[in-house]
């Protein structure tokens, strides 16, 4: 089956529900909607089982034909292992997805419009990954990025916005505009790395002269190009990725993004498009095996923004919150990886935190439902009793991720730690300090929202219904399980992630010897452990409410108002004294405008459209005119 | 027999004129005001022909024609738009055909 029904499914789901909204009454455009992607995952997983080792081209037109300068700029898509991979993760955890909101957003009244939303956005992720060229991946970069503004802002009135009592609709109008707010800080943030990937294209073309990327790989080796060139170009690119993926120092708007619906934040904020700048370094690899400077760079924005990440998890009370911070730092893993060569560890992160951050998400997102829209996890705790289903999932996301051995989170947070050992002892402590912190703020987050005293409000939660355990069934399976696609070699394995892989992105393999391997992993067993029970202990003292770093933590270390400071501020100054100057120069010129149009009020008064003033008027005006000729003429003769 | 002077058509005239005048400041309905021009212009009419005969010029007789003429395309113009005025108001009193004002 061709590749470009994979997009063009959803986008088909699209514009049926955009457009014809009035055609789908109910939960049908739900429906249709999931029928899409689900088609759209079988065609994936079609072609995944047909896969030969050779990638696919498959070209669709040219872009901008006769224009000698785009002569090779084709639109077409590439189907390799990467892509492959990829378009499994996007149908599949976004059809699981579309699943949960049939039945999450179920009263919602802007319910097709939701699921409209949602197809364009598994119709655009997959035209970015499944790009043959720079130019055509960045419309599918952009279309996620208009998305992803859309679902963010998705309440913009507030959620109660027709609600009769007055009091509940002034509170849902303040929340409508910090939603809102949250949408446009999302787009604006990812301007600044749309900026970075536009200049990283433009140089790779003054460069090689072409964008599409089989042909920019070919050609990468031969090329005599200045090494300097190719490390601004992927400065550039990274810079891109750093937008996208929400990574130092463009990291704030992803913890805002939360304003959106639950599933929104599991789809879009967590499995997919946010780990878009992994896969577009992971895709650029060849460049970045040219360029250690920024492959460096990468590693430690990676790096910093993992503890960043995780810092800032510690001390947050809002369920989704602690998750946001929690996929910042996870992110922060991926691009570590990729930074330090482990392509194939990156993306095996990638795939499992998409099973398990989505799992967990969605997790909160039952809560969030059984307890009537309460988000602050000191008013949760003892979920267990009213949840049993969905606290078995949410633990088995809470075990991934803390990196407990035989989950999934195990073996893909290993081997990025191992690949960090092998390049830098230092980014090696960052990421095991990461890992810790890690396994105590989603501990933190397991005993406050399941174990203890219920706190809430909500006098009987009830549990998800049969609709929604259906895919966090599913994902608990798969963030449980799917570790053993790629165990190492040391554990006995036969990494077959990493064989699948290397057909497409070379795997480098490291030389660490095995007892040295060995070691790595207890060390970071002991870390997630350690962590957890470091949770368990202070929740025995009942002292989880507040986390550790305080303050700091919970204003995620003060981030949001240096760049208030440094660029806001400033800017809003600039506005209101240009304002003060527009209002000067307008109301000059209104003045002068009113002042004018005056003396024209006087003559229109006396245009009074009586006929026989008009004719007084005349003769007035004759006998005037023959009194002053008289005059004259008697002068004159005078 | 001396033919009258020149002075007493003019006067005629800027009688008439003075009549049509006041015929048109007064009159509320639009035939009347019709009329009333006709009659200021008939009274230019009579003060041309008595000055072509007086200075022996045929320019001015020529002029009378021509004014003639335009009266004529006038009046036919004029009642034209009178009877449509009408059968839209149902009246051709100038005061009340006040609209198109300033």
């Amino acid at each position: 089956m061709p590749l470009f029904l994979l997009p063009l499914l959803p986008l088909v789901g699209f514009a049926l529900l955009i457009l014809f909204p009035r055609l789908f009454p109910g939960k049908s455009g739900g429906w249709l909607a999931s029928g899409t992607v689900l088609a759209s995952f079988v065609i994936a997983v079609t072609r995944f089982l047909g896969q030969g080792d050779e990638p696919a081209r498959e070209i669709l037109w040219t872009w901008l034909p006769g224009m000698a300068l785009n002569a090779n700029l084709s639109v077409g898509f590439w189907y390799d292992q990467l892509s492959a991979l990829m378009a499994l993760i996007i149908t599949g955890v976004g059809f699981l997805i579309h699943l949960y909101s049939v039945s999450y957003m179920g009263h919602d009244r802007q319910f097709t419009r939701f699921f409209a939303f949602l197809n364009f956005f598994v119709a655009m992720m997959l035209v970015l990954v499944l790009a043959d060229s720079y130019p055509l991946m960045f419309v599918g970069w952009e279309g996620v990025g208009v998305a992803s503004y859309l679902l963010i802002g998705f309440w913009f009135s507030g959620r109660n916005s027709e609600a009769s009592d007055r009091d509940i609709r002034e509170a849902s109008d303040r929340e409508g505009v910090a939603n809102s707010n949250a949408a446009r800080k999302a787009f604006i943030m990812n301007r600044i790395g749309d900026l970075g990937f536009m200049l990283g294209m433009f140089l790779l073309y003054r460069l090689y002269g072409t964008l599409v990327i089989p042909e920019l790989a070919e050609r990468v080796d031969g090329a005599q190009v200045a090494a300097a060139g190719v490390e601004l170009a992927c400065l550039f690119l990274l810079v891109g990725a750093v937008g996208k993926s929400g990574q130092l120092p463009l990291t704030t708007w992803l913890p805002d993004a939360m304003a959106g619906p639950t599933p929104v934040s599991a789809l879009i904020h967590a499995a997919t498009m946010v780990t878009a700048g992994v896969y577009l370094i992971a895709r650029s690899h060849f460049l970045y095996d040219l360029a250690p400077g920024a492959s460096t760079w990468v590693a430690w924005v990676g790096a910093l923004t993992a503890l960043y990440g995780a810092l800032s998890a510690l001390n947050q009370h809002d369920i989704k919150k602690i998750l946001a911070y929690s996929t910042v730092s996870q992110l922060g893993y991926m691009f570590l990886a990729v930074g330090v060569g482990a392509y194939s560890a990156g993306v095996f992160h990638l795939l499992t935190h998409a099973f398990f951050k989505a799992l967990l998400f969605l997790s909160a997102g039952a809560v969030i439902h059984a307890l009537h829209e309460e988000q602050d996890v000191r008013r949760m705790g003892g979920l267990r009793r009213f949840m049993p289903f969905t606290h078995l999932t949410a633990l088995m996301g809470v075990l991934a991720i803390a990196g407990i051995p035989v989950w999934s989170g195990f073996f893909s947070k290993d081997a990025i730690l191992a690949a960090a050992f092998a390049a830098s002892p230092l980014l090696y402590v960052v990421g095991l300090g990461v890992a810790f912190l890690t396994a105590y703020y989603m501990g933190r987050w397991y005993f406050l929202v399941w174990r203890g005293e219920y706190r809430g409000s909500v006098a009987h939660p009830h549990e998800a219904d049969g609709l929604m355990k259906v895919p966090l069934g599913i994902l608990a399976a798969l963030a449980t399980l799917a570790g053993f696609l790629n165990v190492p070699t040391f554990l006995g394995g036969g990494h077959a992630f990493d064989d699948y892989l290397g057909r497409a992105i070379p795997v480098h393999g490291h030389e660490i010897p095995i007892s040295t391997e060995w070691l790595l992993t207890l060390l970071a067993v002991a870390a997630g452990v350690g962590g957890l029970l470091w949770a368990a202990a202070e929740h025995r003292r009942r002292a989880l409410a507040t986390g550790p770093l305080g303050a700091a933590s919970a204003n995620a270390l003060y981030l949001d108002r240096v760049y208030d400071g440094l660029v806001a501020a400033p800017s809003r100054a600039l506005a209101a004294g240009l304002d003060v100057v527009d209002r000067g120069l307008d109301g000059a010129l209104s003045g002068v405008a009113r002042n004018s149009a005056a003396p024209g009020g006087l003559f229109s008064r006396w245009q009074s459209g009586f006929v026989r003033t008009y004719a007084v008027s005349m003769l007035l005006g004759t006998a005037l005119l023959l009194g002053y000729w008289a005059l004259r003429t008697i002068g004159g003769g005078a | 027999m001396d033919p009258a002077p020149t002075t007493y058509y003019v006067a005629l005239s800027g009688l008439l004129f003075a009549i049509g005048m006041m015929g048109v400041l007064t009159r509320r309905t639009a035939i009347m005001m019709f009329l009333s021009v006709e009659l200021m212009l008939n009274a230019a009419n009579l003060a041309l022909v008595a000055f072509a005969r007086s200075w022996g010029d045929l320019a001015g007789q020529t002029a009378v024609f021509i004014v003639m003429t335009l009266a004529a395309a006038e009046v036919a113009i004029g009642l034209a738009i009178i009877v449509a005025i009408f059968r839209q108001r149902e009246t051709t009193n100038v005061d009340v055909l006040a609209t198109l004002k300033g």
